[in-house]
C-alpha cells in the first residue's frame, strides 16, 4: 500500500469579511511535505536552519504551536502545511493560548477607535485566527494516528546527531481546498453571477437563529411602555482556529454564560402567575454568532429599529407587541462566569452612555445595587467597575444605537480569567466540571459555583422587575448541574429528553454539539439554538390541558401568532402540549439583507465552501530517484512508439498473410 | 468529401469560399483553409488555378497568425489582470475560478 489514510483531524478553514480572507487552504490537489516532528526548540531550529528536504509539513506539539513559531516556520519558506497534535488527555499549554485578538470584536463594537494595547481584555490573544495562511493547518485528534506518525518520523526522518536523514522519507499530504477567495464581496458576487456556467456557490454568510422569550405574554393591542422591559441576555456561540473541533471547546466562553441564564429562567419561570403579573416584563435573549462581530445582536437591534421585532405587524392578526430600543429599561448580560476568583463577580458598564445621558448612570447603579444585595445573600462578592469600557458584549450593539442602561456581568475584572479564550483548550476540565465517566447525579464544583451566581442574577432580576416583591430567589442546583452536563458533556440527558418531543429526543447525541455558529440557512437552527429554544419554551411555558396529541398542538401553533406551542415528552414521558412566548429570530447580519458586502457597520463574515478534506501519509524517494524513474518511463514510451510505427509500416512483410482488400 | 477527387477549378472555388468566410471573424476557416490546400498550392505540380490559390492560402495564413496573436495576447492580459479588473473580469467570464481572487 502506497498511501496510509489519516482520518481523525480538524482542518482550519477559510472565512472572509469585507476586506480580508482568513484561515487556511491547500492547493487544488493538496499540499505535500516531508514529515518533521517538532516537540522542542531544537527540532524547530533544525528545520528552520538546516532542513534540506523541503518542503516540510511539521507535526507540532500543542506547546510548540504558537504564533511566534508559526511565523518563524513561515518565514523560512520551507513548510507546506502544519499538523498540530491535539489529544484529549493532554494538558493545555501552561502559558495559555488564545488565537483571538487582544480586544475581540473591537472593530464592530462600541469602541472601534480605542487603543487596545492599553486595556487588552485578552492579553494572551495572538490574533492568529485572523491571519491568512496559504497552506493547510490540521489539528490531529486521534492518539493512534499521531503515535504512528511519530513512529514513522523516528524510523525514517529523524536527524540523529545532526546527520541528514536519507531517502526514502515519510511524507504527508494535506488537502482542504477552499473555493472562496479575497473577500466577502468577491465570493458573494461570484455566487450570484448568472453567467457563471457552473451556478456555483463560493461562500455562505455566517449566522443562525437568536432565541428569546418573554416572562409575561405581550400583545400588540397593548403596546409596550417606554422603559418597561428588562432584557437578560447571553450568547450561544464560540469558535476555535479549527473547524468541527473535538472535544467541543467554549466551556467558559459560552456555556457558563448561557447555562447560568437558563438556570435563572427556570427559577423565574417557577414564580406564580400572580407574582409575574406584578413584575415588569423580562425578555430573555440568547444571541447567536456573537463571536463573529456580533451577528445576532446587531441583527436584533436592526430589526428593533425598523419596527419589525419580533415580527412585522400585520393587520387582522393577533401578534406579540413590538419591541424597540426605547422600551428597554435595563439590560443585563451574562458573559464568562466559570472562573470566579475568590467568589468575586464583576459588573461592567459603559462610561460614555452615562456621560451622554444623565438617566443612564443612576439606572446602572440600580442594577448594580440589586446585584450587590443579591450577592450578599448568596456569598458572592459583587464588584463594580466604573470608568472603563465594556468587555466584548452584545450590549455594545444596543448602546451603539441608543443610551440604554445596562451592565455586563463577568468573572473577570480588566482582563479575561479565561486563558484559553476562543481556543480548543477552553474545555470543561479546566473549570472543575469534568463530567467524563460521571453519572448525571454527580454535582460538579462548577455547578455549585454557577448556581450561586445564577441565584444572584435571578434575585437581581426579580428585584429590578418587582421592587416591592418579597420572594427570595434561589435557583435549583440540580437544574444548573443538569444544564452543564447536557451542554458540556452529553446532550442525551434526562433534562433535554424531557423538553423535546419523543422523536427529537431520540436523535440526541451522546457527545456535546459544536457551538460554532455555522452558516445561515433560513429557518434552520443549529443544535445549540434548537436545544436552548426548547428549554426556554419549557421553562417559560404552561401546559395546555386537554391537548393530548401532537397534531392538535401543532394546529394550535399554526393558528396562534402570539404564542408558540410545542409538544414535549415531559417529565413522565407521557407528552404534553406547552405554550409559551418564546421564539427565534434570524441571526443573519444586516449586511446580507442590505447586500452591503463591504459594510463597516455590520458583520460581513462568510465561510468558504470546500469539496472535502483529507490527509494521508506515504513514502517519498529523493528527487534524483524520482527523475530517473520518470525518465526511464518516458524513454520506454518513446521506444515503444517508434517500434510500433515501424512494425505497422512493415506489417506486410512481418505478417505475410494474404489480405483481403475490403476497400 | 474527398479532396483528391475534386477538380482543380472546384478546389479554387472552395479555397476562395473559405478565404472570404474568414473575414467574418472566423479565423478557424483560414486555418483549415491553409491546412487543406497547402499541398495543392505549394507542393503539387503546377496547374492553372495554383497561383490564385497560393495568394488565398498566404493571406489565410497571415490572417490566422494575426488572429492567434490577438487571442493569445488577450488571454495572457486577461489572466494577468483578472484579479485587478474585478468585478468586470468576472462579469465577462463564463467560468469563474475557485479559491483564487
Amino acid at each position: 500500500m502506497i498511501y496510509v489514510g489519516i482520518n481523525y483531524f480538524s482542518p482550519c478553514i477559510r472565512r472572509l469579511n469585507a476586506t480580508h480572507q482568513i484561515g487556511c487552504t491547500s492547493a487544488i490537489h493538496g499540499n505535500t511535505g516531508v514529515l518533521h516532528y517538532i516537540d522542542n526548540d531544537a527540532s524547530l531550529n533544525w528545520l528552520v536552519n538546516k532542513g534540506p528536504h523541503g518542503p516540510y509539513i511539521p507535526l507540532m506539539t500543542a506547546d510548540m504551536f504558537t504564533f511566534k513559531n508559526l511565523q518563524m516556520l513561515q518565514k523560512s519558506g520551507k513548510i507546506n502545511g502544519i499538523m498540530v497534535i491535539h489529544l484529549a488527555d493532554q494538558a493545555p499549554p501552561s502559558g495559555g493560548f488564545s488565537p483571538d485578538y487582544q480586544c475581540p470584536n473591537q472593530e464592530y463594537g462600541l469602541y472601534p477607535d480605542s487603543d487596545c494595547s492599553q486595556f487588552p481584555w485578552n492579553p494572551l490573544g495572538s490574533g492568529m485566527m485572523y491571519v491568512d495562511y496559504e497552506y493547510p493547518i490540521f489539528a490531529m485528534t486521534d492518539e493512534n494516528e499521531v503515535r504512528h506518525l511519530i513512529q514513522y518520523y523516528y524510523k525514517e526522518n529523524n536527524p540523529v546527531n545532526d546527520t541528514i536523514p536519507e531517502y526514502p522519507l515519510c511524507a504527508v499530504q494535506l488537502s482542504d481546498r477552499m473555493h472562496a477567495a479575497k473577500d466577502t464581496e468577491t465570493c458573494m458576487r461570484r455566487s450570484s453571477r448568472y453567467t457563471n456556467m457552473e451556478q456555483f456557490v463560493y461562500c455562505d454568510p455566517l449566522g443562525n437563529q437568536n432565541v428569546f422569550g418573554f416572562l409575561k405574554p405581550t400583545n400588540k393591542s397593548e403596546p409596550l411602555q417606554n422603559n418597561s422591559l428588562i432584557i437578560a441576555a447571553s450568547k450561544l456561540d464560540s469558535d476555535t482556529l479549527f473547524y468541527n473541533m473535538s472535544p467541543v471547546a467554549g466551556a467558559e466562553n459560552d456555556v457558563t454564560g448561557f447555562v447560568t441564564l437558563l438556570s435563572v429562567i427556570e427559577a423565574l419561570g417557577r414564580l406564580s402567575q400572580e407574582t409575574k403579573d406584578n413584575m415588569s416584563n423580562i425578555m430573555f435573549t440568547f444571541f447567536q454568532g456573537e463571536s463573529w462581530d456580533y451577528i445576532g445582536s446587531s441583527r436584533m437591534v436592526y430589526d428593533m429599529q425598523r419596527d419589525s421585532f419580533p415580527n412585522v405587524l400585520v393587520e387582522d392578526l393577533d401578534q406579540p407587541a413590538l419591541v424597540s430600543l426605547s422600551h428597554i429599561s435595563h439590560f443585563l448580560e451574562l458573559r464568562q462566569l466559570g472562573l470566579l476568583n475568590a467568589s468575586k463577580l464583576w459588573v461592567h458598564s459603559d462610561p460614555r452612555s452615562q456621560q451622554v445621558d444623565p438617566r443612564v448612570g443612576p439606572e446602572n447603579k440600580k442594577i448594580y445595587d440589586a446585584l450587590h444585595a443579591a450577592g450578599v445573600q448568596n456569598d458572592i462578592d459583587v464588584n463594580r467597575i466604573i470608568n472603563t469600557a465594556l468587555p466584548p458584549a452584545s450590549l455594545q450593539q444596543f448602546l451603539k444605537r441608543g443610551n440604554i442602561s445596562g451592565v455586563v456581568v463577568t468573572d473577570h475584572e480588566h482582563k479575561f480569567a479565561n486563558r484559553f479564550y476562543q481556543s480548543r483548550f477552553d474545555l470543561p476540565g479546566l473549570l472543575n466540571a469534568d463530567y467524563d465517566n460521571q453519572t448525571e447525579e454527580y454535582i460538579s464544583p462548577l455547578a455549585e459555583q454557577l448556581n450561586n451566581v445564577s441565584s444572584v442574577i435571578a434575585q437581581a432580576l426579580y428585584t429590578l422587575a418587582y421592587p416591592n416583591g418579597t420572594d427570595v430567589m434561589k435557583t435549583d442546583l440540580t437544574v444548573t448541574n443538569q444544564l452543564l452536563y447536557c451542554f458540556m458533556y452529553r446532550p442525551n440527558c434526562t433534562l433535554l429528553r424531557t423538553v423535546l418531543s419523543s422523536d427529537n429526543a431520540r436523535k440526541l447525541a451522546n457527545r456535546a454539539y459544536s457551538r460554532y455558529v455555522g452558516v445561515y440557512r433560513a429557518d434552520v437552527k443549529n443544535q445549540n439554538s434548537f436545544l436552548v429554544s426548547h428549554l426556554l419554551h419549557y421553562y417559560l411555558g404552561e401546559a395546555i390541558p386537554n391537548v393530548t396529541n401532537k397534531e392538535h398542538c401543532h394546529d394550535l401553533d399554526m393558528k396562534d401568532a402570539v404564542y408558540a406551542y410545542g409538544y414535549i415528552s415531559g417529565v413522565d414521558g407521557n407528552g404534553s402540549c406547552v405554550r409559551s412566548m418564546s421564539y427565534e429570530s434570524p441571526a443573519l447580519s444586516p449586511a446580507f439583507l442590505l447586500e452591503d458586502w463591504t459594510s463597516t457597520e455590520y458583520s460581513t463574515w462568510t465561510e468558504s465552501r470546500w469539496t472535502g478534506y483529507s490527509a494521508r501519509a506515504f513514502y517519498v524517494s529523493s528527487k534524483a530517484q524520482q527523475t530517473i524513474i520518470l525518465s526511464i518511463g518516458v524513454i520506454i514510451l518513446l521506444v515503444s512508439l517508434v517500434t510500433v510505427y515501424f512494425i505497422d509500416k512493415k506489417s506486410d512483410i512481418l505478417f505475410s498473410q494474404e489480405r483481403e482488400s475490403s476497400y | 468529401m474527398d479532396l483528391k477527387r475534386v477538380a482543380n477549378p472546384d478546389k479554387l472555388d472552395l479555397c476562395r469560399t473559405y478565404y472570404k468566410g474568414g473575414f467574418f471573424c472566423l479565423p478557424f476557416l483560414w486555418i483549415v483553409n491553409f491546412i487543406w490546400f497547402f499541398k495543392d498550392a505549394f507542393i503539387k505540380e503546377e496547374f492553372p488555378q495554383q497561383k490564385q490559390m497560393r495568394t488565398y492560402i498566404i493571406h489565410s495564413a497571415i490572417g490566422s497568425v494575426v488572429w492567434l496573436a490577438i487571442i493569445a495576447s488577450w488571454v495572457v492580459v486577461y489572466q494577468i489582470y483578472r484579479p485587478i479588473w474585478q468585478p468586470f473580469a468576472d462579469y465577462i467570464a463564463f467560468i469563474i475560478p475557485k479559491g483564487i481572487p
